[in-house]
């Protein structure tokens, strides 16, 4: 009965072992994908992207004997909850960067805006959670200015957007005033030029390696300015790029 | 003995069906590391070589989701911009590591749960200036919708693996890591805890049945 007992132990033992295996490698399995030969255990980055962001314009036209301010923004999310993961598993940090390409005329080619503004917002799961938003991101010594997480800035985006802190402004009143910026929880990057320079989101040193990976809701905004260098140019429809870059340190 | 052996089967048919659920999980996401990582910085591509000179290498990448992805491979010089490294977007003129790096699969589509080697060759220009370079090997995703009209923005994703060239006339050969170890520490615990679970249940179950199997000689001797 004795000897029962031992076994008894030793199996209950093993089988809670077994289990909290089980479940870190569940936790592992998440961030690094399923078991497979010639999966990525270490020293890689994942980047998981929306499988398809929509962006949407104030205005489609450009019309240049009437500067205006455009506004493009990008959903968060794919509209099925699926937003940017990254997983970390290399030795050091990393970082995450945006850049715009210039806007072009799809008629046009030649025709180039050549002074825009990128935005981004960010967003977690609605929670504030610190280990997961982009707000823990920027305690890693971010170069962006301004960011407060607000998961429901989509719906105050669209349709009938009030754009705070301008308790009365609309999206339609920053796109007619030049002198009216993105309100605060946009991290806005006021002084970058969207057609030359890449804008760094997080910079995450070693400490915050994560095998748990960070989830953001990148909403890109990209501002042309209703400025005079923007004037000139061939009316109709512009096209850009953004590209969002991820890379080891 | 009746329910030790019961309990048993119950015990290994719950684990055995736990690992299953847990490791079929879909995850997501698509990874890039070099196919042969070097002992300097593991997840970027490090290289000494002398002017002239012609090297090849690759990277792996692996798509972790689902649903197979679509991705675009193209070299790319770093830029400086105040104190801050970053990379070239397609689009921009290359002029260093961007362009002297060759990539044959400029397009590659990865099945689920499957990972490619992306083959690259880099030819050093005779008279390139004896320095360090920074560059790397972007592997991007296009988000571009179909139906946008008017003015739109399409949106990419990309992994750049960093590629720190030095070019000397003295090059030092970077030593290797032995090849990637094919699934991670967390997951070879949980084979080896699920092996050991195994092999201390067979030998339970072995010994409760020679046990029960002596009893039953000797009642049967008396």
């Amino acid at each position: 009965m004795r000897k029962n007992k031992r076994h008894i132990l030793l199996l209950l033992f093993l089988l809670l072992n077994l289990l909290i295996s089980v479940n870190l490698s569940h936790a592992a399995t998440t961030t690094l994908g399923s078991v497979s030969i010639g999966e990525c255990a270490v020293d890689c980055l994942i980047l998981t992207t929306p499988t398809q962001l929509s962006v949407e314009a104030n205005a489609a036209q450009f019309i240049s004997n009437q500067p205006k301010n455009i506004y493009f923004y990008s959903n968060y999310d794919d509209g099925l909850g699926e937003k940017v993961r990254v997983s970390n598993a290399t030795e050091n940090g990393f970082t995450l960067s945006v850049e715009s390409a210039p806007s072009i005329n799809t008629v046009h080619p030649d025709s180039i805006i050549p002074y825009s503004q990128i935005g981004i917002a960010s967003f977690n799961n609605g929670i504030a959670d610190p280990n997961a938003s982009l707000d823990s991101a920027r305690l890693m010594t971010t170069t962006p200015i301004d960011s407060l997480i607000d998961p429901v800035i989509k719906t105050k985006l669209s349709p009938n957007p009030i754009l705070e802190p301008f308790d009365q402004a609309t999206l339609q009143d920053l796109i007619d005033n030049n002198d009216l910026h993105l309100p605060e929880y946009y991290t806005y990057f006021s002084g970058a030029n969207a057609n030359s320079d890449s804008i760094q989101i997080i910079d995450a040193p070693d400490d915050k390696n994560s095998m748990g990976g960070f989830d953001f809701g990148l909403s890109a905004i990209i501002k042309i300015s209703a400025n005079s260098i923007n004037a000139g140019l061939a009316e109709g429809a512009y096209k850009s790029t953004l590209t969002f870059t991820l890379t080891s340190k | 003995m009746k329910t030790f052996k019961r309990l048993s089967l119950v015990v290994i048919f719950s684990a055995v069906f736990m690992s299953t659920a847990y490791a079929s999980e879909p995850s997501s996401g698509f990874s890039v590391s070099p196919t042969y990582r070097n002992k300097i910085n593991p997840s970027q591509l490090t290289y000494e070589a002398k002017p002239g000179s012609t090297f090849q290498d690759s990277v792996t990448i692996t798509n972790h989701d689902s649903k197979s992805i679509r991705l675009f491979i193209y070299p790319v010089d770093s830029k400086k911009q105040k104190d801050k490294v970053d990379f070239k977007i397609e689009t921009d003129a290359q002029t260093e590591i961007g362009k002297w790096a060759t990539i044959d699969q400029k397009e590659v589509t990865i099945e689920p749960g499957a990972s490619q080697n992306i083959t690259f060759s880099m030819t050093i220009p005779p008279d390139a200036e004896l320095k360090d370079y920074l560059g790397g090997i972007s592997s991007e995703v296009r988000s571009v919708d179909p139906s946008a009209q008017g003015s739109h923005v399409n949106i990419n994703y990309r992994i750049v693996t960093k590629i720190n060239l030095k070019v000397t006339d003295t090059p030092q050969l970077i030593e290797k890591l032995p090849a990637n170890f094919p699934i991670s520490p967390t997951q070879a615990y949980l084979y080896i805890s699920a092996g050991l679970f195994v092999i201390v249940l067979a030998w339970f179950t072995s010994s409760s049945l020679r046990e029960r199997k002596s009893r039953k000689t000797s009642s049967h001797n008396r």
